[in-house]
């Protein structure tokens, strides 16, 4: 809105100035002859008005391809209305036109079509614009200025002034070369503009003449020459093009799909980058291969993660069962020969090529195909493929098309593969902190105290997020108590639910059993069947009976209690046999289980561990050992059980040094005070 | 850290020897278990691993034997251990392997429990 009240003041200004002309004119020129004196202010306020116009002239946008129709069609109507007016007034050589309102009226009228239609040659001559252009344009503009005021003050028409007039047709020439709008104009534009430049060129020629007998340098000289000038530089502007046109319209076609192609690349990179979901991308892929080198059938085949096995990720136009027959050796067929070369395949005639008979094996109606590699750091990550039912199917144009298409296809491809590879990263973190969660729900938060004499404690640090070292306290009643320590082989998520499955069997079992390899027997029996073959539990389940002072205990292919008795001075590892939970289906497992007891005496300690106590390694790989163990806790023995654990952890992490930790850690302690 | 594994096989009329050697652990878990599937591929179902040259098990090798003997039995074969040092037999011995499988202290001793079956 604001620049067309821009427009209107610029228009009404100079309007103003010829209705002052018009004014002077009526009172002193006709009526009272002529003002000899006054013709030269006449003629600079008459020219002033024009050139108050050219403020319309400076402009700052740049016009874009899909506007050049537009500005065709304002020149178009301008350059009729022009003709027609002019015309009209060439054969109505009426009083009425004579008279100085008809002068007037027409001389402005005049200069405002030619303002109008040099707008419109403006913008299509800043179409490409660089710091010349306008130079030039202004150049021309300064020298129809000076041109006229010359003739305006001479008192000259432009049939007596042509010689100096050669100067801005011949700047009109040199702007004229700037026609590189054409080239962005599509075949059908290109037709219609060059039939609308052709009648352009026509009746702005026309209108020379036309001008020229509208005598309005009877009414002033300046802006007759302004106007022939004007006219001339829109006849000499709209040759060019129309010459420009001609020769561009045997590659109108070739040009049109080039910049089809283009488009289509933008586009797939657009909604490309937009698909993150990989099966969706590869849906898009295919189709967007069909539909953009017009083929009935595309598909796209990859190979998979970690492996060269090639296998079909997405298919356009094909049936199930033509997928189902295909055959992605990578040695064999398209396959191999793309996967081997590395290189574009292509086959004009399917049926005659050798390379490419067997197609019809799974698709009779293939007739022509190209086959192109997607190449990921210099390796065939796939194989993108367009066919047609008929020979000779795939001109160069279409074979440079996709190839293009695959760079952008690899690109989107990896993308969405790291994509993947994130989110499946951000849910196995997600599972693992779940499990790592539960893990610590079932660990004991304290040790229990079951009478003064047995002193108890315990410590359980898992060595990844989540372990597979499993401990607790079970408080059966009032007299007794269970003590389980166990290893899950097989680390991960799956460690965490076996753990909670086990925890509730025991405690369940607890109350109905008193013996712990009545318990385990049970226990393995349930266990046996869900749980993945290649994963056990080696577990030692203990009862500690304070009413009868004993301890009764059965090993299902866990470590040995280390036994200590301070008067005696003696270790002894307590060891009944059995073997891991979730092994055997029960036969072998009831047979062997053993369950012993043993009454608890003062000063003794029982040492309940992990391998991962043993096997800590330090630098040289020399595992702390069942020696340092018995040395610590023999050492620390008049310490109390939590004193003992603290000092013989540190122990441990200090013979491992700054080496990683690559087990679990855990450990009860219970001494008999 | 020094935690390869060495993997051969050596195959005899009747038996399939697989030689283990270096760290078998859940890192080099895998490449044993591809081995053993190997073997089983080839449908050789009398199968010794020999573990003379071995330093170190953990529970993922043991995992690894225990997942694939089913498959072997219930093909009238059987997967025989030998040549298993003082250490590596405790690891064996601790969850009970000697109650399961037969357990040879030389590879002859183990190569004949399968001839004299025949």
């Amino acid at each position: 809105m604001t620049i067309f009240k821009k427009y209107l003041l610029l228009t009404f200004l100079p309007i103003g100035v010829f209705l002052v002309v018009y004014i002077g004119d009526t009172l002193f020129y006709f009526h009272s002859g002529v003002v000899e004196g006054l013709s030269w202010l006449r003629e600079i306020l008459l020219f002033g008005a024009v050139a108050g116009f050219v403020p319309l002239l400076t402009s700052t946008k740049i016009l874009r391809p899909a506007d050049t129709t537009g500005k065709f069609r304002v020149l178009f109507f301008t350059v009729l209305l022009f003709f027609g007016f002019s015309y009209i007034r060439r054969i109505m050589i009426i009083p009425a036109f004579s008279s100085v309102t008809g002068y007037a009226l027409t001389s402005m009228l005049y200069s405002l079509l030619s303002i109008i239609a040099l707008i419109q040659i403006r913008d299509l001559i800043y179409f490409k614009r660089r710091k010349g252009t306008a130079r030039v344009f202004s150049i021309w503009v300064i020298s129809v200025a000076l041109v006229s005021i010359y003739g305006g003050l001479s008192s000259k028409d432009f049939g007596q002034i042509l010689n100096i007039a050669m100067i801005p047709i011949g700047f009109a020439v040199f702007n004229s070369f700037r026609v590189s709008w054409i080239a962005y104009l599509s075949k059908k534009q290109k037709y219609q503009i060059l039939l609308v430049s052709l009648i352009i060129v026509g009746f702005s020629a026309m209108l020379q003449e036309l001008v020229n007998v509208s005598a309005i340098y009877e009414y002033s000289y300046s802006v007759e020459i302004f106007v022939r000038l004007s006219t001339g530089f829109i006849s000499i502007y709209m040759g060019f093009a129309l010459i420009g046109l001609l020769l561009h319209l045997p590659t109108a076609t070739l040009f049109d799909k080039k910049i089809r192609e283009i488009e289509s690349l933008q586009r797939l990179s657009r909604s490309v980058s937009s698909v993150l979901d990989f099966d969706k991308l590869a849906e898009m892929i295919s189709e967007f291969t069909a539909e953009y080198s017009n083929s009935q059938y595309s598909w796209l085949v990859l190979t998979e993660e970690d492996s060269d096995h090639f296998y079909l990720s997405s298919s356009f136009g094909l049936t199930q069962e033509q997928k189902q027959n295909m055959n992605f050796s990578k040695t064999e067929g398209t396959i191999g020969t793309i996967y081997e070369s590395k290189q574009p395949y292509i086959a004009q005639d399917v049926l005659r090529e050798e390379g490419t008979r067997h197609l019809s094996s799974w698709n009779s109606n293939v007739r022509s195909l190209v086959g192109y590699p997607l190449i990921s750091d210099s390796k065939v990550i796939g194989i993108l493929y367009a066919a047609k039912n008929e020979e000779y199917g795939f001109d160069n144009d279409d074979i440079d098309l996709l190839g293009a298409f695959t760079n952008h296809i690899v690109i989107a491809l990896e993308n969405a593969k790291l994509v993947k590879k994130s989110l499946d990263k951000e849910r196995l973190e997600h599972e693992l902190r779940l499990a790592h969660e539960v893990q610590l729900n079932l660990l004991p938060k304290e040790v229990p105290v079951l009478s003064d004499s047995i002193d108890l404690a315990a410590a359980s640090m898992p060595a990844h997020e989540v372990g597979g070292d499993y401990f607790d306290f079970i408080e059966i009643d009032d007299d007794r108590l269970g003590i389980v320590i166990g290893d899950v082989s097989g680390k991960g998520t799956s460690a965490a639910f076996y753990m909670a499955e086990i925890k509730g069997m025991i405690q369940a079992y607890s109350r109905i059993y008193d013996s712990p390899s009545k318990i385990l027997c049970d226990v393995n029996r349930a266990l046996h069947g869900n749980m993945d073959r290649r994963s056990f539990i080696s577990l030692t389940y203990a009862i500690i009976d304070k009413k009868k002072n004993t301890m009764k205990y059965s090993r299902a292919g866990h470590m040995p209690i280390m036994y200590y008795n301070k008067s005696k001075d003696e270790w002894t590892d307590l060891e009944p046999k059995g073997i891991g939970l979730g092994m055997d289906k029960g036969g072998i497992f009831d047979k062997v289980i053993e369950e012993k007891e043993q009454k608890l005496k003062k000063d003794e300690l029982y040492y309940f561990y992990t391998d991962g106590v043993s096997d800590a390694m330090d630098e040289n790989q020399k595992e702390f050992g069942e020696g340092r163990i018995r040395k610590s806790l023999k050492n620390y023995f008049d310490l109390s059980s939590e004193e003992i654990k603290a000092k013989l952890i540190s122990d441990i992490w200090n013979h491992m040094g700054n080496q990683p930790v690559h087990d679990d850690v855990t450990m009860i302690i219970m001494k008999i005070k | 850290m020094q935690t390869d594994i060495t993997l051969k096989i050596d195959e005899k009329n009747r038996t399939s020897t697989l030689y283990v050697g270096g760290y078998l652990d859940a890192h080099t878990a895998s490449k044993f278990e591809s081995k053993i599937q190997e073997i089983i591929k080839s449908e050789k179902y009398n199968i010794i691993l020999n573990f003379t040259e071995l330093e170190y098990i953990s529970s993922a090798g043991l995992g690894v034997i225990m997942g694939n003997i089913e498959d072997i039995r219930n093909h009238d074969g059987d997967i025989k251990l030998t040549g298993m040092s003082d250490k590596i037999f405790r690891v064996f011995d601790l969850v009970g392997f000697p109650s399961l499988y037969e357990i040879y202290k030389t590879q002859e001793e183990a190569e004949s429990s399968f001839g004299s079956e025949s």
